[in-house]
């Protein structure tokens, strides 16, 4: 099912069919260059006639090549200019975009002191009235309300939808900044696209601050410990085969019970190299609990705040004795491909690749210089959630996450890892070149490694980090 | 290894039919091979994700290509029934197939 991918360089602009075009007629070329050097022989000067006729198809082949290597790289050059373009329009769209949710949010702030008084009354009356209703009632409301929002879900996997949202939280901080009464064109100037003073960690910055307000505190200090049966000499090690693909890498996340492996491996030349796997968010875990990959530290790692999983995998990646010599390929699923991204940019390892499978990492930017496959289903919210993609030499891919009909039931279907292993396949299996080459660049190990995998704990803020 | 009248590639035994039979053979594998190439080309049905003017240049482009290698497929394939003729002509005592 590969004909649903689309490729792209930056902001997911997708190039492809500008790509496979430029292979057809590049292969055409290939094609009639062979065909021209085996014409020569064939001129035998038996008959003038036929050696001239000869001459005719060489010297037509030959034209024909000529234009098909011309069109091919005007292609190549096409699929440059297109990303370019877009990524300028975008740009601009964003910037007027932004104005008018400044000017939307100062709205509704005036509007606001205007209608507080009676809305005040209002939730007073309401509150009143809830307290008189009797408690089967009660329930039989909670049951509609639920039932309704069950509704909603679906409308969370249609693609246009979560292109407005992931637009919209581009816009909230802009919102935010019109609200508290900064100028349109002023908020424009300080968010995303300006000064990049204010942006969807901004937003979440606040969301965590909340969060922390209320006692559920994504940054606080993790324990890890490495997992399976053998505790007494430091947990459990394994042999393993080197991964071969995206989706062998997709296919080896694991669980977020225990969500950091680390696989250790020597490459052809003798350098040390790790496969880093982190799991996504445990959807089970209470906010701040003593589960590190729960919802309070997702807000922490979009906000740009030190989160407890990040410190776990960071301290795993210690207990692992990582060098600056030591290969690293970081690949991780919804939270934890934001886990990744950001430990692949902190510039604190020798990062040789990064896959990342439906993350919130739109905002953090990829600029280094390794292999980057990101993937994304069009129907998945998550990663939405992280705004409009910014600054990334990362090779987006973006797939379906359904063949057709309406989405399967259950909460997010198109976030499913199992989902993201298939579309990690068609990826494997994808023709074209920049996607082809990223793969093919990330390190081979030739020999089988070692397995470990961690547990993590978050601790009180003054306990010990291990 | 060639000469000016009569041409024998190496291992055709002197025999001026089979040599031309020979040649008639090659000459028809190029043909079928750049009929390969032309079926290759893209159509202008076959875009999916690209349309607008410069999708529609391209297309222009790629028709004339594909015009131009398929009358180089004719003349080969004419090529081809000249050399059987001769290779006939040549096989045949007195020259009559």
């Amino acid at each position: 099912m590969t004909s649903g991918l689309t490729v792209g360089v930056g902001a997911g602009v997708a190039t492809d069919e500008l790509d496979r075009v430029g292979r057809v007629l590049q292969t055409a070329a290939q094609h009639c260059h062979e065909i021209a050097i085996r014409i020569p022989p064939l001129r035998t000067g038996e008959s003038v006639g036929r050696d001239a006729d000869l001459w005719e198809v060489q010297a037509a082949v030959r034209r024909s090549i000529e234009r098909f290597d011309a069109l091919a790289r005007g292609l190549r050059t096409a699929a440059t200019l297109y990303d370019t373009a877009e990524q300028t329009a975008a740009h601009a769209l964003e910037t007027a975009a932004s104005q008018l949710a400044a000017v939307a949010g100062l709205l509704l702030s005036r509007l606001g002191v205007i209608l507080l008084p009676g809305l005040l009354a209002a939730a007073g009356r309401l509150a009143l009235v809830w307290g008189l209703v009797p408690a089967e009632q009660r329930e039989t409301v909670l049951t509609a309300i639920e039932q309704g929002v069950a509704r909603l879900a679906p409308a969370l996997s249609e693609p246009t939808l979560l292109e407005t949202l992931r637009v919209a939280m581009s816009l909230a901080d802009d919102a935010a900044l019109g609200t508290v009464g900064v100028p349109p064109v002023f908020a424009g100037l300080l968010g995303e696209t300006g000064a990049g003073l204010s942006g969807v960690d901004t937003a979440a910055l606040a969301v965590a601050g909340l969060a922390a307000l209320a006692g559920a505190s994504g940054v606080d200090a993790v324990r890890i410990d490495r997992a399976g049966a053998d505790l007494r000499r430091g947990g459990e090690v394994r042999p393993v085969e080197p991964p071969s693909s995206l989706a062998d890498r997709v296919g080896r996340i694991p669980e977020a019970a225990t969500p950091i492996v680390i696989e250790r491996f020597v490459l052809p030349d003798g350098t040390p190299h790790l496969e880093v796997y982190i799991a996504g968010t445990d959807a089970h875990a209470p906010m701040g609990g003593d589960q590190p990959w729960d919802m309070a530290s997702n807000v922490a790692l979009v906000a740009g705040e030190d989160a407890s999983s990040l410190q776990a995998v960071r301290a795993a990646l210690a207990a692992e004795g990582v060098t600056s010599d030591t290969s690293i390929v970081f690949t991780g699923y919804s939270q934890g491909g934001a886990i990744a991204t950001l430990l692949a940019e902190s510039g604190h390892y020798r990062t040789t690749g990064l896959v990342t499978v439906g993350a919130p990492s739109g905002a953090i930017p990829v600029r280094g210089d390794y292999p980057a496959v990101v993937i994304e289903h069009r129907e998945d919210l998550v990663p939405v959630l992280s705004g409009i993609r910014r600054e990334t030499n990362a090779v987006v891919v973006r797939g379906d996450a359904f063949d057709s009909g309406p989405p399967p039931e259950g909460g997010l279907p198109a976030h499913d890892l199992d989902r993201y292993r298939s579309t990690a396949s068609d990826a494997d299996a994808h023709g074209n070149a920049t996607l082809r080459a990223a793969i093919d660049s990330l390190p081979r190990a030739a020999l089988t490694g070692e397995h470990s995998a961690y547990t993590a704990t978050r601790m009180p803020s003054s306990a010990t980090t291990t | 290894m060639y000469t000016s009248t009569v041409v024998c590639f190496p291992g055709s035994g002197g025999d001026p039919g089979g040599e031309l039979r020979r040649q008639s053979v090659l000459v028809d594998d190029l043909r079928l091979r750049l009929e390969s190439v032309v079926a290759s080309l893209p159509r202008e049905d076959s875009a999916t994700g690209w349309f607008g003017a410069a999708r529609e240049a391209l297309q222009g482009e790629v028709d004339l290509e594909r015009a131009r290698l398929g009358r180089e497929v004719a003349r080969l394939d004419g090529l081809r029934i000249q050399l059987d003729h001769a290779a006939n002509q040549a096989t045949v005592p007195g020259g009559v197939p």
